[in-house]
């Protein structure tokens, strides 16, 4: 049932987002989705966190929202990135990477003699 | 694979979903619910796949998602702000659609647009222009001071010669006393302005300086930026200290803000000051007239040539009294006490027990009389502007109603397309407020110009220091313009975006009635008659002016000219030189080509004067002189023929009336009754000075002339003899010469002296007209601006008439078809055109003329001797409305009655 599950800060599930987005419009469940299975069901994110984060995005101008139809025929909300919204992405992604490298550089660190 | 939703972004279709749901319950609440609802929906189906019962699936689904109605309500906070943001920029955007619509439509009718914004420029402009004058002289306190509802003026009002008069003017001792008695928290400071040459040499650069004494810059709430403040000391009324304070102006313009200024010099004329500081801010002193310089009242001390205690004289009166205070209450103290102590005789300049002081605002017109005619003209004026743009705005109704008939058929074509009513209206109404703005702006120009004009016409001699148009005068045109606009488009909106009135506008028109509709008629009535009052103003101030300059002063004014020789302590230690060499210098006068004569006067004409006392033999005191004093005036010989005076009896004075020989005199003949009632004056004697001075044989009778001013009572004047005057009394050269040469001859005479006497004589001119010209000014002003504001109503009227009738001329134009074909004469057409025109035109005027007649008193008192009901100008002003309204109404007669019956019977 419940796994830990990792403490999102709402940057990290901003960024998350936008690259789901990067694909294609997406519902707010395809999102979800998205990054369930893109982390290899790592990340448990409240889906409530996720609807918040997409409207905050839509108010800072990242994604805008259109009513449109599921492939199963229900009327769904829709998410597009904007122009603002890649360039976030783009910002954020690489300061991810830099994040990611030095998090990894400092775990495979070793312990210099002192001098 | 999800169907993209892109295709419907913005589709019409999707906007008009969307204001489908928002009819039924708020947007954003049922958005969310449509949303959530889709994604529990697909959660539970997920979950249920694999192999979850629907409550199993539904409570995993709800765990997942968190508080489900904290989170709905956190994205509903976010999305009302989202939707507001959105309904601001949809807004924005519809407005931005509207003006490039408006923009585009008067852009296709630039005559109509043009017109418009000339008229309503001319009569924004008029408005700005005053009211940028208005503002600063009555509303705005001088710059650069702080808190200024806290400082304030004295002044006093006692009876003299049986009337009341105002001073604001006061003497040291008096100042001295009002500071001893102010209560605590009161403080008092003194000053007085004029202007100075800056600099060493006779330069024409001229600066505004201060004479200050008390805390002057502490009561202004002025501190420096660079130095310091004066001194107690310097402050002080008894010391002498050459030292100044510039004005932040003064320092940036001719010192290009020097940081070392402080210990420099200023020179102002031939006395030397060292700057100890420059004042912060735009600070140029308390007047409208701009100071520059701030130097110590003690200072006069140097270049007045005073005596010691010059400044303890009553003679030494003109200083303003200011004073701060720290509460308001003390304020009233204060004043009672000044009252008490300007009542004392010892103390005051007024010998009146009766007397009252008073305190107010530190804004100087709204407690001086100095230039009462001149304020009094300028709100008057206010009223004559607003005048011209109630004109004005009928005018532009008039052309927007004409135009509105014009575009009844795209009117028509947009309310089927589905523009709304309210939409069509705002268009309406946002087209006038552009043409508003619009002429606002071209108003501003006009306002730059005619304002500056009116500054130079009603008080020249003031330097204002700063420019018409600030940001008070360009917020109070805009929002006058807009008021304007949205009360010129009112109307013609209403009437164009109503269904039912464009629909009987077209069935008048096909009908061939085309009668002009009562709304045109009344707005033509009403630019009649506001013509009429304006027309009527202009007329009773050019007579009023007219009478004025028709008044006999005695003196021939046109052609004189004056020349004083000597400055200061210079004429005193070289009066003798001067005395000796003057009559040289009148015999060098007289050589100038254009001179007709030269005479010696004791003081300018009209200007300055003597007082001795006088004696009657065997009688212990003179006749009451009714409040008028008995004027004296030394002059030689030539004087009566040179400033076009006649002897009337008797005989003139000659060379032989010298020191020495028999004391005579001259007096005109309403002091000649007023001493000998009934009896020959040219056998009396009067005795001149103190009564052991030997007593002057009446030798001639004089025609009148004018103590001071062009309008006075007559007053009562004698002559003595310059050359039996007492030593030390150069004496003011007077140059006679043809019309209008004065200001040539007087310049030519001014350098003849200087090479006579020598450089520090500093020969000065002034001719009469400069004299008396600031008295005749104001009638001067009253009748040029006036006019000018009648011109214009007269002018905006005539486009209005033409414009009304040129409209109705095009509606009717079947009609005139009709009538032509019927054998109708051109003469007939114009006839019966005209006759309307003028019928309307005629009501107009008949109530303007009442008007004029009960608004008669407002401008009374600026006229001299004439009626403001004068019917010679309510006749004139009729007359030339009607002659203006029956060419505007044929032009357009004659172009109608030319048309083609054929034609204009096709086009309907």
């Amino acid at each position: 049932m419940t796994q830990p599950e990792l403490d999102f800060l709402q940057g990290t599930l901003d960024v998350l987002v936008l690259r789901a987005l990067s694909w294609e419009p997406m519902h707010g469940y395809a999102i979800a989705r998205f990054i369930r299975q893109g982390s290899n069901e790592t990340f448990r994110i409240l889906d409530g966190a996720l609807y918040t984060s997409l409207h905050r995005m839509e108010e800072k101008g990242w994604v805008e929202s259109e009513w449109g139809t599921s492939d199963k025929g229900k009327r769904a909300k829709f998410y597009i990135l904007t122009t603002a919204g890649r360039r976030a992405l783009a910002n954020e992604a690489s300061s991810w990477e830099r994040y990611v490298q030095a998090v990894a550089g400092v775990m495979s660190a070793k312990p210099e003699v002192a001098t | 694979m999800t169907r993209s939703p892109r295709s419907e972004t913005r589709s019409p279709l999707s906007k008009g979903w969307r204001r489908l749901t928002q009819v039924w319950k708020p947007q954003t609440v049922s958005n969310i619910d449509d949303e959530l609802q889709f994604h529990f929906e697909q959660k539970i189906a997920e979950f249920q796949e694999q192999g979850a019962t629907f409550e199993a699936a539904r409570a995993r689904a709800v765990e997942e998602f968190g508080d489900v109605q904290r989170v709905k309500m956190s994205l509903r906070e976010i999305d009302e702000r989202v939707e507001s943001k959105q309904r601001r920029a949809e807004w924005s955007e519809t407005v931005v659609q509207d003006l490039r619509y408006v923009v585009r439509s008067l852009r296709r009718s630039p005559a109509f647009a043009t017109m418009v914004i000339v008229t309503m420029a001319l009569g924004l402009g008029a408005n700005a222009a005053i009211f940028s004058v208005l503002d600063r002289l009555y509303v705005q306190p001088p710059a650069g001071i702080s808190d200024p509802a806290s400082i304030h003026r004295l002044s006093h009002t006692a009876m003299n010669r049986g009337e009341p008069y105002v001073r604001s003017g006061f003497a040291n001792v008096e100042t001295r006393a009002l500071r001893a008695a102010a209560p605590a928290g009161i403080t008092i400071a003194s000053y007085s302005a004029e202007k100075m040459p800056l600099g060493r040499s006779v330069s024409d650069q001229r600066v505004g300086v201060s004479y200050v004494e008390g805390d002057y810059f502490a009561v202004s709430g002025v501190t420096v930026a660079l130095g310091r403040t004066f001194s107690s000391e310097e402050s002080g009324i008894a010391g002498l200290s050459p030292v100044a304070i510039i004005s932040q102006a003064l320092w940036e313009r001719q010192y290009a803000k020097d940081p070392d200024i402080i210990g420099r010099t200023i020179d102002l004329g031939s006395h030397r000051h060292v700057i100890v500081g420059v004042t912060r801010g735009n600070f140029r002193g308390l007047d409208v007239n701009v100071s520059d310089v701030f130097v110590p009242m003690n200072t006069i001390g140097i270049w007045k040539d005073r005596k010691a205690d010059w400044f303890e004289s009553k003679n030494f009166n003109g200083n303003r009294l200011i004073l701060r205070a720290t509460n308001p209450a003390s304020v009233a103290v204060f004043n009672t006490r000044a009252t008490a102590v300007l009542r004392d005789p010892v103390v005051s300049l007024m010998r009146d027990s009766l007397s009252t002081t008073s305190v107010h605002s530190i804004i100087d017109a709204r407690g001086n009389r100095r230039y009462g005619q001149e304020m009094a003209i300028g709100t008057r004026l206010g009223g004559v502007a607003l005048a011209i743009l109630l004109i004005a705005c009928a005018n532009v109704i008039n052309l927007m109603l004409a135009r509105a008939a014009h575009r009844k058929r795209e009117i028509a074509v947009r309310i089927a397309l589905g523009v709304s009513r309210t939409r069509l209206f705002l268009h309406l109404l946002m087209e006038s407020a552009v043409l508003a703005l619009v002429s606002a702006g071209v108003a501003l120009l006009v306002a730059a110009v005619s304002a500056n004009t009116l500054r130079r016409l009603l008080l020249p001699d003031i330097d204002w220091g700063t420019g018409v148009v600030d940001s008070r005068v360009v917020a109070f045109t805009v929002a006058l313009a807009l008021l304007s606009g949205i009360v010129v488009g009112l109307l013609p909106a209403l009437q164009t975006s109503n269904p039912n009135l464009s629909q009987s506008l077209r069935a008048s028109v096909r009908d061939g009635g085309g009668r002009r509709s009562a709304l045109r008629s009344s707005l033509l009535i009403t630019q009649a008659a506001l013509s009429v009052i304006l027309l009527v103003g202009a007329g009773v101030f050019v007579r009023s002016l007219r009478t004025v300059e028709s008044v006999d002063t005695g003196f021939d004014i046109d052609q004189l000219a004056y020349v004083t020789v000597g400055f200061d302590r210079e004429l005193e230690n070289r009066s003798a030189d001067i005395r000796q060499q003057m009559p040289q210098a009148l015999e060098r006068v007289r050589q100038i080509p254009g001179v007709e004569s030269v005479a010696l006067s004791g003081n300018v004409p009209m200007y300055g004067f003597s007082f001795e006392d006088l004696f009657l033999p065997g009688r212990d005191s003179l006749p009451p002189a009714a409040g008028m004093d008995r004027i004296l005036s030394y002059v030689s010989p030539e004087y009566y023929r040179t400033v076009g005076m006649r002897v009337l009896r008797g005989r003139a004075f000659t060379d032989a009336d010298r020191s020495g020989s028999e004391p005579v005199m001259a007096m005109n003949e309403n002091m000649a009754r007023n001493l000998w009632p009934g009896e020959d004056a040219l056998t009396k004697c009067v005795i001149v000075g103190t009564r052991e001075s030997p007593c002057r044989r009446v030798v001639a009778i004089v025609s009148p002339a004018h103590f001071s001013s062009v309008i006075e009572a007559p007053s009562m004047m004698y002559y003595l003899p310059i050359a039996q005057a007492e030593p030390g009394r150069a004496g003011v050269i007077v140059i006679r010469s043809a019309p209008g040469q004065s200001p040539r001859i007087g310049r030519e005479a001014t350098l003849q002296l200087q090479s006579l006497f020598g450089d520090w004589s500093r020969p000065r001119l002034q001719t009469m007209e400069e004299v008396v010209g600031p008295q005749m000014r104001p009638w001067r002003v009253g009748a040029a601006l006036f006019t000018s504001a009648g011109m214009l109503a007269l002018l905006v009227a005539a486009v209005g008439v033409y414009s009304s009738i040129a409209y109705t001329m095009s509606q009717r134009s079947q009609e005139i078809g009709v009538r032509i074909a019927l054998g109708a004469s051109v003469g007939n057409i114009m006839r019966t055109v005209t006759g309307e025109g003028v019928r309307v035109i005629a009501i107009g005027i008949g109530i303007g003329v009442i008007a004029a007649l009960a608004l008669g008193s407002v401008v009374a008192s600026l006229l001299y001797e004439t009626s403001p009901r004068d019917p010679y100008v309510m006749v004139t002003s009729a007359a030339m409305l009607l002659v203006v309204t029956v060419i505007a109404c044929a032009i357009p007669a004659w172009r109608a009655s030319r048309i083609d019956p054929l034609n204009a019977m096709r086009a309907e």
